[in-house]
């Protein structure tokens, strides 16, 4: 696979006379900062959760269809799925990886309004972050207390 | 519990702990009537979850060998879940078995589908079934649903009633105009 251009992964330009759309940026491993909220107990073969709560800005420019959300996400993974055990720089790594693409998708998709772009991006995040750490799931916050971080809104 | 299970009966009872027409990005959507109710029963089964717990101990003693895997669903919608490996499908096997059991907290129901893995290198193709399921789940699924029916007093639900449509309610990841009884009844998340 191509490396991608640091802060440049989300770029889309689209081929459209007198119109360019597009979306910058690349979303950190370090966005994403895992708390535990359940423990491993005893010998049981998988379980666990630990999760990250980020909102991530997702912009597109565009003369025709500009959109920007702020979208509040909630990432969960199990300590221990059915293939061992999920570290957090796993966990951080694969979920950037998983939202940039999502990103990109939800994006594309040229939704309406802003809650659909982040109902898009979400449910997009899940589905490659599930083929990548079997358990993880992705939804708006739901855990309370949990230390927030915000990426884009800068 | 006696509680009607018609579709009538299971629609008003999603539409007493969903709002309708608010998506659960809309800032109005937590401090609804609907989803406080859900969320108040919601957390009330995280806190204590004993009767789980003694349930999936339950599992493990009339399953020797199985694999139990006690997923969080309940911090998120409005079910219990678990992942049941056969006792011939050890962690890092080419083939492995597996049943996921979901019991609502809403109404006496529980849900089911298995999971068949299959590893080839790199690759592993599943295979995800709903009932009726092919026989070599048959036995183990049948004693998993029995647990649960003993613990519970839950039953199982027709495919026809589950797919119902719910469009005007928005539930986790699933947009207004897909959701079913299924969704709100155990939420959107499959594993």
């Amino acid at each position: 696979m191509r490396a991608p251009k640091p802060w440049l992964l989300l770029l889309l330009l689209m081929g459209v006379a007198g119109c360019a759309s597009g979306a910058a940026g690349r979303i950190p491993p370090a966005a994403f900062q895992f708390h535990e909220v359940v423990s491993q107990r005893g010998a049981a073969q998988a379980g666990g959760w630990k999760v990250a709560q980020t909102t991530i800005l997702l912009t597109r420019i565009s003369q025709r269809q500009p959109i920007q959300a702020q979208c509040d996400v909630e990432i969960g993974v199990p300590l221990v799925n059915g293939e061992g055990v999920i570290s957090t720089l796993m966990a951080q790594t694969e979920a950037a990886a998983s939202a940039d693409e999502a990103a990109r998708f939800a994006l594309g998709a040229r939704p309406g309004t802003s809650a659909e772009l982040c109902n898009l991006f979400r449910a997009k995040l899940e589905l490659l972050l599930a083929l990548r750490l079997k358990g993880a799931r992705v939804r708006h916050f739901v855990h309370e207390g949990v230390p927030r971080n915000v990426w884009g809104g800068e | 519990m006696t509680q009607s299970l018609t579709i009538e009966s299971l629609l008003s009872l999603v539409h007493r702990h969903y709002p309708s027409g608010l998506s659960v990005d809309d800032p109005r959507h937590s401090a609804t009537d609907e989803t406080r109710r859900l969320e108040a029963l919601r957390k009330s089964a995280v806190e204590d979850s004993r009767a789980w717990e003694v349930f999936l101990q339950r599992i493990q003693e009339a399953i020797p060998g199985a694999g139990v895997w006690d997923y969080p669903n309940i911090r998120y919608d409005p079910a219990y879940s678990v992942r049941v490996a056969t006792p011939d499908s050890p962690v890092g096997a080419p083939e492995r078995k597996e049943v996921v059991l979901m019991v609502s907290i809403l109404a006496p129901v529980h849900l089911l589908y298995a999971d068949h893995h299959k590893r080839s290198g790199d690759v592993t193709e599943t295979l995800t079934y709903r009932p009726p399921l092919p026989g070599a789940f048959q036995g183990f699924a049948d004693t998993l649903e029995a647990l649960a029916m003993e613990a519970f007093g839950t039953t199982r639900l027709s495919p026809g009633v589950l797919a119902t449509p719910v469009p005007d309610i928005q539930v986790g990841k699933t947009w207004f105009g897909k959701v079913t009884l299924a969704d709100c009844l155990f939420g959107d998340h499959r594993w």
